[in-house]
């Protein structure tokens, strides 16, 4: 794959799409995002995503998967994750076909995922600014 | 820390111990509610062919019902009408095992077991599945009725809560449920009765539609083959059954922090059950809230039948709260406002065909989507505030007939109309004790959350709502309940107790404030309260992760 992966630190993410129709559009939703030692912080996703509310149970919309795995790649970088997978409901469920025990999860995703290098923002901008 | 009680929520796996040791186990459940979950696979020889005590003895529920009425315990069937998160398979026998089923954003569903087993989940929606169905409630029936298992039967629907919503296990968008969905559309289309789906919206519309069709086919062959103990239906909401809790448990270790489910679930009719969280070694303040609020209060209080029974309390409402599909009432910030200053007593349903409003001489108040009133239903609202109850209704999707039929009842009986501005419009019709509210819930968009709160607190406040109230601050939680004066009682109408846990690791002090006609009888264990200054309020300390609870005697 070309990236090592042993021992690196890891920020796993879900996704799913909701097509609202032609007026409204189509959308990218975070569902569900973790790290080897449980799920992230409310806080961690507030700092970087100025429009999130957690009784929304999910993080969006984004307009493209292409943004959506930039915000992952800036949040990995702001929480010293190494690296970013990142699963489609269809590669989700492969994992989920795949296991029987709850200690298979992590290793399931890494063997399915395709990691990205976590990424450090472009130009130097405050927190708080980055998806303003 | 105060000692907290292992919790045990009275289901018994009939199907995970050996038949010989049942009376024993039976007898060691402490509540006398005893919940027997039918495991459908487990009683499949080989298809269409079931056995229930001929070839293997742990199979035959007879003998449940018989140690049940020997040791005087009384045993409720649960027969799941869909998958069952309990059940390796969700209960489907391996023969009839097909698609993963998939939640509605696309994701197989995936449950942990109390072992940590990921236990898979699919897809009902297979006609081949229904028939065998079909076939196993109608042996199940006869066998009930040959052996004379008089026992109570209730068909469940199994989920979970995402974000405060019940998520049934029944709901499917795998391949196979958009097979017969795809069919389902198609012959109604030729037959005329749908003219096609033109977007989205409509298609999760119809989506839904269809879903509700397919569940009811299961229901009615359930019920219609054991009648005779079919006491009903129950939305059963299971802990730790969410994909999100299915991740947080495969990473770490189970985090007890259940309680808001536990609550949405009292206010939803659902049953909560910890039957996929072990909670053996736990001694948290979870286990003590579980007790209290699902094993002493609400199973109690759900599946007595009878007024001589020796029930007592139930869940304290003061308010049902009726939601269209789009949740617009909730969106006005009431439930928040609730949450945080009436300690969660209130209902909250889904406006659904089996749960339309009673409007029930209970004191309740009413909050009614303008979307779901028909006529009907308008009858039925006026009748209601006409008997002196209190109704709000969100008048922002109305009907123009329903509208129209409004106006002319406020003109035609020339009744006390007050139109009121503060923060948004709206009409307080006046009539004796009777109160209609009328508003329009787009009109909160526009409006924070602080203004919202300083809304309904204003509302309320005119509502006359007999309560002690109690400051909330974070990490504490309350739980209500209510039950009539007893004889040796006779100077108050009614008894109303709330439980007080502080999950925080330092002590707490809260605040609440006596109303004319209540008066505090008792706190356990006994702490020190503080009267301020010979008013009414008080001032409870509690100690951290422990509770108190506290009974208040309601004057009449």
């Amino acid at each position: 794959m070309g990236i090592k992966m042993m021992g690196e630190k890891k920020l796993f993410a879900v996704f799913s799409f909701m097509n609202y129709g032609l007026e409204k559009g189509s959308f990218y939703y975070l569902l569900y995002l973790f790290d080897e030692s449980g799920p992230i912080k409310e806080q961690e996703i507030s700092t970087l995503y100025k429009d999130y509310d957690p009784l929304e149970d999910q993080i969006g919309p984004f307009e493209s998967l292409e943004s959506l795995t930039n915000f992952l790649k800036k949040l990995a970088y702001y929480k010293n994750d190494e690296l970013v997978f990142i699963y489609s409901p269809l590669e989700f469920n492969k994992v989920l076909e795949e296991i029987t025990f709850a200690n298979e999860l992590i290793p399931t995703l890494i063997k399915n995922g395709r990691p990205i290098k976590a990424e450090r923002p472009e130009k130097k901008r405050s927190i708080l600014g980055i998806f303003e | 820390m105060t000692q907290v009680a292992k919790v045990n929520d009275n289901w018994f796996y009939y199907w995970k111990t050996s038949a010989s040791l049942w009376k024993e186990k039976i007898e060691s459940f402490p509540f006398n509610n005893i919940i027997v979950p039918i495991f459908w696979a487990f009683h499949v020889e080989k298809p269409n062919k079931y056995d229930f005590g001929l070839q293997r003895p742990e199979t035959d529920l007879k003998i449940i019902h018989e140690i049940g009425q020997e040791l005087g315990k009384k045993i409720i069937f649960f027969l799941p009408i869909g998958p069952a998160p309990i059940f390796s398979h969700g209960g489907l026998p391996p023969h009839l095992i097909g698609t993963l089923s998939q939640n509605p954003q696309g994701h197989a569903y995936a449950v942990l077991n109390k072992e940590k087993i990921y236990n898979k989940i699919y897809s009902y929606f297979d006609p081949n599945i229904f028939k065998e169905f079909g076939n196993f409630v109608k042996v199940l029936g006869e066998y009930f009725e040959t052996e004379k298992i008089s026992r109570d039967l209730y068909g469940i629907d199994c989920g979970y809560f995402n974000n405060k919503s019940f998520v049934s296990f029944f709901n499917d968008r795998s391949n196979c449920f958009h097979k017969s969905f795809a069919k389902y559309i198609e012959t109604s289309m030729e037959e005329d009765l749908f003219p096609g789906i033109k977007s989205p919206q409509e298609e999760r519309k119809e989506i839904k539609k269809f879903t509700t069709f397919i569940y009811s086919l299961y229901r009615k062959v359930a019920q219609e083959n054991l009648h005779q103990n079919w006491e009903g239906e129950l939305k059963v909401v299971f802990l730790g059954g969410s994909t999100k809790d299915f991740i947080n448990r495969a990473i770490t270790e189970d985090k007890m922090n259940y309680f808001n489910d536990v609550l949405s679930g009292i206010n939803q009719e659902c049953l909560p059950s910890i039957a996929l969280v072990d909670l053996e070694n736990d001694l948290s303040i979870f286990s003590k809230q579980f007790n209290d609020i699902v094993i002493d209060t609400y199973i109690p209080w759900k599946f007595s039948s009878s007024f001589m029974e020796d029930i007592n309390y139930s869940p304290l409402s003061f308010f049902k709260i009726f939601e269209d599909e789009n949740n617009n009432i909730q969106k006005n910030g009431i439930l928040s406002y609730l949450e945080e200053n009436f300690g969660n007593t209130f209902s909250h349903f889904s406006f659904e065909q089996e749960r339309n409003p009673s409007f029930s001489n209970d004191g309740n108040i009413y909050f009614i989507p303008g979307s779901k009133i028909d006529k009907d239903q308008f009858s039925k609202i006026l009748k209601f505030f006409l008997n002196g109850g209190k109704v709000f209704v969100d008048c922002q999707e109305l009907s123009t007939e329903i509208k129209n039929k409004m106006d002319s009842f406020l003109l035609e009986n020339s009744l006390k109309i007050d139109k009121i501005k503060f923060h948004v419009n709206f009409e307080n019709v006046t009539l004796g004790e009777g109160r209609l509210f009328l508003f329009k819930g787009n009109e909160f968009k526009s409006i924070d959350f602080e203004k919202k709160k300083e809304f309904w607190h204003k509302v309320l406040a005119n509502m006359d709502i007999s309560h002690f109230h109690l400051e909330s601050i974070p990490n504490i939680r309350f739980f209500w309940k209510t039950r009539s004066a007893s004889p040796g009682e006779l100077n108050f109408q009614e008894i109303r107790r709330v439980f007080i846990y502080n999950s925080d690791k330092s002590k707490k002090k809260i605040k609440g404030i006596l109303r004319k006609n209540i008066s505090l009888i008792k706190i356990e264990p006994e702490i020190e309260k503080r009267y301020e200054n010979q008013s009414d309020k008080i001032e409870f300390e509690i100690p951290p992760q422990s509770w108190i609870l506290a009974d208040f005697g309601i004057w009449a």
